[in-house]
């Protein structure tokens, strides 16, 4: 699933925090963020305000009941 | 924003970058940002946008129109001040800000970068970003934050009158907790002020008393461990402790607390020196019949249990002759000075065994028995039990 570009960024880390499992941003690139880490969040957060780097980005929940918590952030694959 | 404050700020500014390269901000009264002096605005209100939910909550609760100042896990500070309109109404916030107020963190997070799976483009955004933040001492930034304030207000405030919007997010590489509260920190020295030897029931102890400085884990632990020390100090004074005693023993703690490695050794220091001045108080009040002398001669004993103490020594601390002091100490206390020694030794052998984790080899050398077979028969005779038995045991 990939984060949708108008999302609150602020927002969703707050629910990701919330979540069960762990949640991972992941690009064709080679990024690989733990998003329950403090430092991968602001990480995460300005990537995000670059679309290049956004556009190939993946996010990916180990629990399944996450990815249905965090699904108003989040939009299908292209 | 009337021309004079417009004019008053952009001076201001101008007069900062002669300096510093600080980001200024100003958002309308719904917190919309309507101009800037970032090149970047989009990747820097991040920052400020993880932390705006606790500075709106400190917004609403403030009394005086006084700066806030705001800091993240990372390090980074900012200074608000507030614009009003004469009914009192919000009409701007002015920000500064981000900066780093030690250029460590900014070298820490740096290398922490280092160790995260990010893609070359990624990882030149970020550090490209950080690297443009300015490193400004915290004293500093403070003092722009008075001088903004009075651009916009035309008001002077001190330092003391600033708010602060603390951190509610673990640092990026610590463990640390929110600070203890001031009732805790207030019974707990209560307690070692009155000598109450169940001071562990009551009181949970000030190791995870938060942040204190921008520095390593560790040195923070050994920071707030070392204020605790001074506190403890000081209420074991008032307690009764002569101040002499007491300053001997918080040097001697806050040397080892900085001589600990780890953080379960400064965790062990700190137990056994809250332990220490409990007990040195409780002492001080309930043993009333022994003279300031004969006080002074038990305190001596128990400062220096790790080595042989001379009658010579101890008459001469005393200020008495050898014969004298002997009679003296046995009429008060009912022991010689060599059973009391021996006593407080075997005391001093029951608080290590339970509270750290020195073999019985190393207790025994501390505590100067001279062999570990004479540790071992002493302590057996006093307690009915090996040291290995009562570490085991754990009595309370």
């Amino acid at each position: 699933m990939k984060l949708n570009p108008k999302a609150n960024v602020v927002a969703f880390l707050q629910d990701v925090s919330n979540c069960k499992g762990q949640v991972f941003f992941s690009t064709k690139e080679g990024d690989l963020l733990n998003l329950s880490s403090t430092l991968s969040q602001y990480v995460f957060a300005v990537i995000t305000a670059k679309p290049e780097l956004l556009a190939t980005g993946q996010v990916v929940c180990t629990e399944p009941s996450d990815a249905s918590a965090l699904a108003a952030y989040l939009t299908e694959e292209d | 924003m009337s021309e004079r404050t417009e004019e008053h700020l952009r001076l201001f500014r101008n007069m900062v970058s002669c300096c510093y390269d600080l980001t200024f901000w100003v958002y309308d009264s719904q917190m919309n940002l309507t101009s800037t002096t970032s090149k970047t605005p989009k990747e820097l209100q991040f920052f400020f946008a993880f932390e705006r939910e606790r500075f709106d909550a400190l917004r609403a609760e403030m009394k005086e129109n006084n700066p806030v100042v705001l800091s993240n896990p990372l390090g980074m500070a900012w200074v608000a001040c507030f614009e009003l309109d004469p009914m009192g109404e919000l009409l701007y916030t002015h920000l500064m800000g981000p900066a780093f107020v030690e250029d460590a963190t900014a070298q820490a997070i740096e290398t922490a970068l280092i160790q995260m799976r990010l893609s070359p483009a990624s990882r030149q955004t970020f550090s490209a970003l950080l690297e443009k933040l300015p490193v400004i001492s915290f004293p500093r930034l403070l003092e722009y934050g008075q001088m903004m304030h009075y651009c916009v207000t035309e008001e002077k405030c001190s330092i003391s009158d600033f708010y602060y919007v603390s951190a509610a997010r673990k640092s990026f590489e610590s463990r640390a907790a929110a600070h203890a509260s001031w009732a805790e920190e207030q019974q707990m020295l209560k307690l070692m002020e009155e000598g109450n030897l169940d001071y562990k029931r009551y009181a949970s102890g000030l190791m995870d008393a938060g942040i204190l400085g921008n520095s390593s884990t560790i040195r923070q632990v050994k920071n707030v461990t070392i204020v605790h020390t001074a506190l403890c100090t000081r209420a074991a004074i008032r307690g009764g402790l002569s101040p002499e005693i007491a300053y001997t023993l918080s040097d001697h703690y806050i040397n080892s607390i900085e001589a600990g490695r780890t953080m379960s050794d400064i965790a062990e220091v700190n137990d056994v020196m809250q332990d220490d001045f409990v007990r040195r108080v409780h002492r001080c009040k309930t043993e009333s019949g022994i003279s300031p002398q004969i006080q002074k001669c038990c305190d001596y004993i128990q400062l220096n249990l790790s080595r042989t103490i001379t009658m010579d020594e101890l008459a001469s601390w005393a200020g008495y002759s050898k014969s004298h002091l002997g009679k003296k100490f046995r009429a008060e206390t009912g022991q010689t000075i060599k059973e009391y020694t021996m006593t407080c030794r075997i005391e001093r052998a029951k608080r290590m065994l339970i509270s750290s984790k020195d073999s019985v080899q190393e207790i025994c050398e501390n505590l100067g028995f001279g062999s570990q077979s004479y540790f071992g028969e002493q302590f057996r005779k006093a307690t009915g039990m090996t040291p290995m038995e009562y570490r085991s045991k754990r009595p309370e």
